[in-house]
């Protein structure tokens, strides 16, 4: 799998998990959920439980992505140092 | 809550290039970042002073640096949702890398294990080359990690030191 196969298969799993965001918040705040392109792979009560039965799978690690099901957070405040 | 970090001293800096020299103080608390499907404590890993910013409302925050001291490929293991760093200098859009962060006890004897800190939204990072100023450029804990870990913090500004109780254990 190329980089760009990759890129592309996160953002599938990234807009899959945007549009079942607000059901899952209902139904599974605070659990986890791996995503691999669009196809839900299963949740998770720990992050890194979720991961090993994505391993057991046989998915490699950029194969898929795991999310929090919360509202996630796209900005932060820091201190000007830190862009110095 | 058992105690975890026991009176660890603020991190104390001072700038021998002012006259007279000035000082600064960080409270840093000592962490290692590892992979998120660990299903235990690193191996092996550097240790790192962390600033703990309760000034920061996100999770964390550290250079592209910080993940290769801890031996991890800030290239690999990036979340597809970026996050923008936002500063009263302008702002930035990072990577974010999934990782999870683990706090080391300073107890003496046989302390306790690390302590798993997990990241809900991984790890912003900025991504530059050079070595971030080692007293001013800190990676950062903030508030809601904080929350996450259920930490209970105890900052003595008459000792200068911090203290850490890690969460009851949980029985079955």
């Amino acid at each position: 799998m190329t980089a760009d196969q990759r890129a592309d298969l996160n953002q599938q799993a990234l807009r899959a998990f945007q549009r079942d965001l607000p059901r899952l918040w209902a139904e599974r705040p605070g659990q986890w959920v791996a995503y691999r392109g669009g196809q839900r792979l299963g949740f998770g009560l720990h992050k890194h439980e979720l991961y090993q039965e994505c391993f057991q799978q046989g998915l490699q690690r950029e194969e898929f992505v795991i999310f929090c099901i919360e509202p996630q957070e796209t900005e932060i405040t820091l201190g000007p140092v830190v862009l110095d | 809550m058992p105690l975890f970090i026991d009176r660890l001293p603020f991190h104390r800096w001072t700038d021998p290039t002012r006259s007279p020299p000035l000082s600064y103080w960080t409270v840093v608390l000592p962490v290692m970042v590892a992979e998120p499907s660990l299903t235990g404590p690193p191996p092996v890993a550097q240790v790192q002073e962390w600033a703990l910013d309760t000034g920061n409302r996100g999770e964390a925050f550290a250079w592209r640096h910080h993940l290769l001291l801890a031996g991890l490929d800030p290239d690999q293991g990036r979340l597809p949702l970026p996050m923008t760093i936002l500063t009263v200098a302008g702002k930035v859009t990072v990577p974010v890398r999934d990782v999870d962060l683990w706090l080391v006890s300073n107890l003496p004897g046989s302390p306790p294990p690390p302590y798993r800190i997990v990241l809900r939204r991984g790890l912003p990072f900025l991504d530059v080359a050079t070595i971030p100023d080692p007293q001013f450029q800190r990676p950062l804990i903030g508030i809601r990690t904080l929350r996450t870990a259920r930490l209970k913090v105890e900052m003595d500004f008459d000792q200068d030191t911090v203290s850490v109780w890690t969460p009851d254990p949980v029985r079955p």
